[in-house]
């Protein structure tokens, strides 16, 4: 026995591929398939009702693009933090991420339907539009104001302004006013063009990290060079600082702007929990899938899982808590403007969305934090993957629950499904078509033996 | 008078050291020691090794149990704290919200929260120390001169005079029947 060369020690680069003979060889055409299916209906809901297709479009758009954030995030971070042991399944994340420029394109519609969405470019709502009739006409027949008298009438939460004459025409009224003081406030950011030039930006800048992380992870298969891991390390933190920042303005642009009154400074963090979450969630179920088809080999064990599992708890907690502190804030400080946001989820829009919202506390939170709290469910594969799509399913509710009260209550319908196949259907296809491109475990990287053996302790 | 007062004092074995020269030796020689029937027994190495836990037999800690028992406490106190003092024994109602409705229960959360993890501190770290046996001031293995190396470059398993199996004659073939590099017998003066 010849002693081992060092060429011998490193993983066969083909080891981990898609071969013509694997039951996943082709089936991005299945995925795509889908996808075409879903944008057909879309297609005949924008013929329909232009404002319900833009809604569920944004809806569609978001769960895949939160996923390939969410998966640009984790790439960052591993780099970061120079972790060993995510080398095995950090290809797929990169994988998922990596048809960030097909967002570009799916972005079209959104783009052409943007003044039905938008409060701030004249979007008027179900609810607002019924409402809207009557105070228009009541608007001409008197018109005494009590704060205008006072000369303080810009400064006066529209509550106060109206107190001793409160009666409900007028509170409206005055409430209309309010937010058209509002959505003038924020004009800087909200104008047509600075916020289709920043969506420009967001895209750019996410496609441009991506192709980095991609093109140094997948060169190293071959080459095997450290430099591209360091380089990686050494970008990680610029990159996670520029995701922060874009991710946040992208979640107050396109979700937050869809009610044009609301405040919450949470709100990007809070986003970036779902992406995150969502991100895990999916990493755990892809692996397993891959795995389960022999796929993986020994790259990726129960340690791995494990680790995942743990990750997936902790975000469990960790959007709990931002999402309670969001409502937290809202709720006990009790501002007109504020509260509206809830309302719409729960009182408002006819009680439809309450079902969803207890539902988000229950099986986003509750269900899964106790489940997944012990290790020997973490470490049963199975039941990890239980808990993994129980957030997948909850991360769609709760996408439709961020994005569907603007438009008017919970009746969900065909559009939707059609947007989200469509758009999640196009997505998987170009992750499914690279999966068969490049090798399922990043083999080139220095790291991997060591991932190998990696065990929890 | 010093010598006369040492002979007086019996002096007993109190631990059994058996050294390994590398981390495989030690790992393979502690699934034996377990499959012994050996209970009061420990190994100590300079770095963690990976298959310890199962070569030791170990069972899951259970200081899960005593961490969920201290944050459930910590969950329910805080609420019935809260709920006794400011909906029962003197009623405060701040901003419209009277204590005492379910409505009202986001406002508890914050106090909730925070002293389930604060119980859930406290049980972790005393749990830790009392499941270990912590504090204590010294352990018979530190007789042993030879033990330094334990945080150097070798690796020990340690078998306790208190051990039921525990014959100074049998335990050490034992040990030296699982290629101990070394086996020494820690005598101490008892009581």
């Amino acid at each position: 026995m010849s002693p081992p060369t060092k060429a011998s020690l490193r993983p066969d680069p083909n080891q981990y591929r898609i071969t013509s003979k694997s039951t996943w060889a082709g089936k991005w055409r299945i995925a795509a398939g889908v996808g075409v299916f879903g944008l057909g209906i879309a297609a005949y809901g924008w013929k329909v009702d232009p404002t319900r297709f833009a809604f569920s479009y944004l809806f569609g758009y978001f769960v895949a693009l939160s996923l390939a954030l969410g998966s640009m995030f984790f790439v960052m971070v591993q780099y970061a933090t120079k972790s060993g042991w995510s080398v095995t399944v950090r290809r797929v994340s990169e994988l998922l991420m990596r048809p960030m420029p097909i967002f570009a394109v799916l972005a079209i519609p959104l783009v052409l339907t943007i003044h039905l969405l938008f409060p701030w470019l004249g979007a008027k709502h179900h609810e607002e539009a019924e409402a809207g009739h009557d105070t228009s006409a009541e608007h001409s027949s008197s018109d005494s104001p009590l704060a205008e008298e006072r000369g303080y009438a810009d400064r006066e939460p529209a509550a106060m302004r109206d107190m001793p004459l409160a009666s409900p025409k007028r509170m409206e009224r005055a409430e209309e006013r309010e937010e058209t003081g509002i959505i003038e406030h924020k004009h800087f950011l909200l104008n047509k063009q600075f916020f289709l030039a920043r969506l420009i930006l967001y895209l750019v800048v996410w496609s441009w990290i991506v192709h980095r992380y991609f093109k140094w992870s997948t060169d190293q298969d071959q080459s095997g060079s450290l430099e591209n891991t360091t380089a990686g390390q050494r970008f990680a933190p610029a990159g996670i600082i520029l995701f922060a920042f874009t991710l946040t303005f992208f979640a107050f642009d396109w979700l937050l702007s869809l009610d044009g009154t609301w405040y919450s400074t949470i709100f990007g963090v809070y986003i970036f929990a779902q992406c995150a979450l969502f991100q895990f969630a999916c990493l755990i179920l892809m692996t397993l899938a891959l795995r389960s088809s022999g796929l993986l080999g020994k790259a990726v064990n129960v340690e791995h899982f494990h680790d995942l599992g743990k990750f997936l708890f902790g975000f469990i907690v960790f959007w709990t808590y931002i999402a309670f502190a969001q409502f937290f804030l809202t709720w006990y400080s009790n501002i007109p403007d504020e509260v509206a946001w809830y309302h719409k989820r729960w009182g408002d829009n006819g009680g439809t969305w309450q079902t969803a919202s207890i539902a988000l506390v229950l099986f986003n939170f509750f269900v899964p934090f106790w489940f997944l709290m012990s290790r020997n469910i973490k470490r049963r594969l199975h039941l990890l993957g239980i808990g993994a799509g129980c957030i997948v399913v909850m991360h769609v509710v709760e996408v439709y629950w961020v994005v569907m009260p603007n438009f008017g209550p919970m009746e969900p319908s065909i559009v939707d499904l059609g947007c989200l196949l469509g758009i999640f259907g196009v997505y998987m296809a170009f992750v499914l078509h690279g999966m068969e491109e490049y090798s399922l475990v990043a083999v080139g990287d220095p790291r991997l033996p060591r991932a190998l053996e990696f065990e929890n302790a | 008078m010093e010598e006369a007062k040492a002979t007086e004092r019996k002096i007993a074995p109190t631990v059994i050291l058996a050294e390994f020269e590398d981390a495989g030796a030690a790992l393979h020689a502690a699934e034996k020691v377990r499959d012994a029937g050996y209970s009061r027994w420990d190994t100590h190495t300079p770095f963690p090794i990976h298959g310890m836990d199962a070569a030791m037999g170990m069972k899951d800690s259970r200081l899960g149990w005593i961490v969920i028992a201290c944050a459930l406490t910590g969950l329910t106190g805080a609420f019935t704290m809260m709920h006794w003092m400011n909906g029962i024994d003197y009623v405060t109602v701040v901003g419209d919200k009277p204590p005492g409705a379910p409505g009202t229960i986001p406002s508890m959360v914050p106090i909730m929260f925070e002293l389930t993890i604060l119980l859930s501190a406290f049980g972790a770290v005393l749990g830790m120390f009392g499941l270990n046996q912590l504090p204590r001031h010294n352990h018979p293995v530190f007789a042993s001169d030879r033990f330094r190396a334990a945080s150097i470059d070798r690796y020990f398993i340690s078998i306790e005079a208190e051990d039921p199996k525990f014959d100074v004659k049998a335990t050490r073939e034992f040990l030296e029947g699982i290629h101990a590099a070394h086996v020494e017998v820690v005598e101490e003066e008892v009581e």
